[in-house]
């Protein structure tokens, strides 16, 4: 049996496994360019007798949006004039079907001779397309292009296909990179899962958030800060909004600026950010917001600072507004007048004793939220936040078994519902022997 | 104005005290850990169709908020126990 501290050991541990799981920013790459030469990349047919070129293929964990893929260090056939338009194509894993094609396409004559001139580097942009995790999918050229009367080529490494050696074409000597359809007089399988010298990156889309004034009455609670994402799911879950209050009347007096998150319980939905205009309180404010994208790493973020004013009965008004926060509560019975000096004395009384709850309150949420962000408070939310992503975080599983229809009912519901029993009668007998043998 | 002055005087004192807590850096997590929970799920959650994931969740947290309690209460007793006036 393990011990507790094992446990909690191994809980730990395996939290922080996946840490280093992923890579930001660019959703995908190979970075490491090769000294020598190799045929990389493979024809195959794409169903209408058309043969394709593949030169790399990629497989992600998780969907991932694609919207633009660099490759680097590119040249051209010094024996041969290469010209043309080459569009970037996205096939399936069945080689079979393009899936996308890119929007633009690289100028062959812009190649420099290779071994003459500096490489090039071209980017390939898409109109954004989810790669389905655990499928497999390619990039290539058409057949169509002049592959073989000029050659591009690309740096890669020496060696391609299992055991085989690429001699190079007459007039070439190895470190020439091109591609071809065969790889030592045998068909060339050697794709970029073994094709270290390949250096490409995969890009997700770039998103940008358009910022706005919050508008509406309380009644439209929540508020909304800005959305409008190219990836509409759910993955855009990580945002860190910088808000500035600057005081009630735009003066600076119990203003504050505050970093918030999720665990400040505001609310991230697909179109945009939202948050309740009780959470906020009254005041003039700006705003920016910082969010990512925690599948690909992606950061969007506005542009700016955009201003707003919310006024104490909680409606949020333009920027061009004024506050209509009281400097004086009014709860006097009787209004002070020359003839009238009761009203008076009830302005002078409350003036002394009444405090104004909207300052307080603000100076008081302000300091909460700052010690909710730091540690040790701020870890607590922090583990919540990520808890609730383990346990809520999705309801796509990463794979599914075979189809179980007719079997759910019959079989494993009521597994399920005994196994659920066994858990909580289990439990309850647990944590009465814990209790037996519990020393305070 | 008097309560606002002698609320802004508590308010100004619980400040001073906290301050050692408010001068540290804001808690952040990386983004690769909610990335990597988040793929998690998804395996996690093949499972679904023949383990009572809810069950265990609430389990789990169960016990660990009893664990949490008994470790709460032993970790106040060592306090009190620090007292000078405690024996």
């Amino acid at each position: 049996m393990l011990k507790r501290d094992t446990f909690f050991f191994l809980v730990i541990a395996s939290f922080f496994i996946f840490h280093n799981a992923f890579a930001s920013g660019v959703v995908a790459s190979q970075t490491t360019l090769g000294t020598n030469g190799v045929v990389i990349g493979s024809s195959f047919a794409d169903g209408s007798g058309n043969e394709q070129f593949a030169i790399s293929r990629v497989n992600f964990t998780a969907n991932t949006a694609v919207s633009s893929i660099k490759l680097y260090q590119i040249s051209r056939d010094s024996g041969a004039t290469t010209t043309g338009q080459y569009p970037l194509l996205i096939y399936d894993s069945n080689h079979t079907t393009v899936l996308a094609t890119s929007t633009n396409m690289l100028d062959a004559s812009n190649l420099p001779t290779y071994g003459s001139g500096t490489p090039y580097d071209f980017e390939w942009t898409f109109s954004p397309i989810t790669f389905s995790a655990g499928h497999t999918y390619y990039f290539g050229f058409q057949h169509i292009m002049p592959v073989l009367s000029g050659y591009i080529y690309i740096q890669s490494k020496s060696t391609c296909g299992t055991g085989n050696t690429y001699s190079p074409a007459s007039g070439y000597t190895n470190g020439q990179y091109q591609w071809r359809t065969t790889c030592g007089g045998t068909a060339n399988t050697d794709y970029p899962t073994t094709l270290g010298g390949l250096k490409y990156d995969i890009l997700g889309p770039t998103n940008t958030i358009t910022p706005t004034s919050p508008t509406g009455t309380i009644a439209n609670n929540p508020v909304f800060f800005g959305g409008a994402f190219t990836e509409t799911t759910t993955s855009w879950n990580s945002f860190v909004l910088n808000l500035t209050n600057n005081g009630i009347n735009n003066d600076g007096i119990g203003g504050y600026n505050q970093q918030i998150s999720f665990a400040n319980n505001w609310v991230f939905q697909q179109t945009g950010l939202y948050a309740d205009y009780e959470s906020l309180g009254p005041g003039h404010y700006t705003y920016n917001i910082s969010l990512t994208n925690t599948i690909t790493g992606e950061i969007a973020t506005t542009t700016g600072n955009i201003s707003f004013i919310l006024s104490s009965g909680a409606q949020a008004t333009s920027t061009s507004a004024t506050s209509t926060i009281p400097t004086i509560q009014n709860i006097a019975t009787t209004t002070c007048t020359v003839w009238n000096a009761l009203g008076c004395v009830q302005n002078a009384l409350v003036y002394a004793f009444v405090p104004n709850l909207d300052i307080q309150r603000i100076k008081w949420q302000s300091l909460k939220d700052d010690l909710s962000n730091k540690p040790p408070f701020g870890w607590i939310g922090v583990l919540n936040t990520d808890i609730n992503i383990l346990i809520t975080g999705t309801t796509t599983p990463a794979f599914t078994t075979v189809n179980l229809s007719g079997l759910d009912s019959v079989l494993f519901n009521p597994l399920k519902t005994a196994m659920s029993m066994i858990l909580w009668v289990g439990l309850v007998f647990h944590i009465y022997r814990r209790i037996k043998h519990l020393q305070l | 104005m008097i309560i606002d002055f002698i609320l802004t005087g508590i308010f100004t004192f619980v400040k001073i005290l906290a301050y050692p807590i408010l001068s540290l850096p804001d808690v952040s997590i990386a983004s690769d850990l909610t990335s990597a929970l988040y793929l998690a799920t998804t395996y996690i959650y093949s499972f679904g169709e023949f383990v009572p994931l809810t069950t265990i969740y609430a389990t789990l947290g169960v016990e660990l908020a009893f664990e949490a309690g008994i470790f709460a209460y032993k970790f106040v007793m060592w306090l009190i126990k620090r007292l000078p006036t405690q024996s």
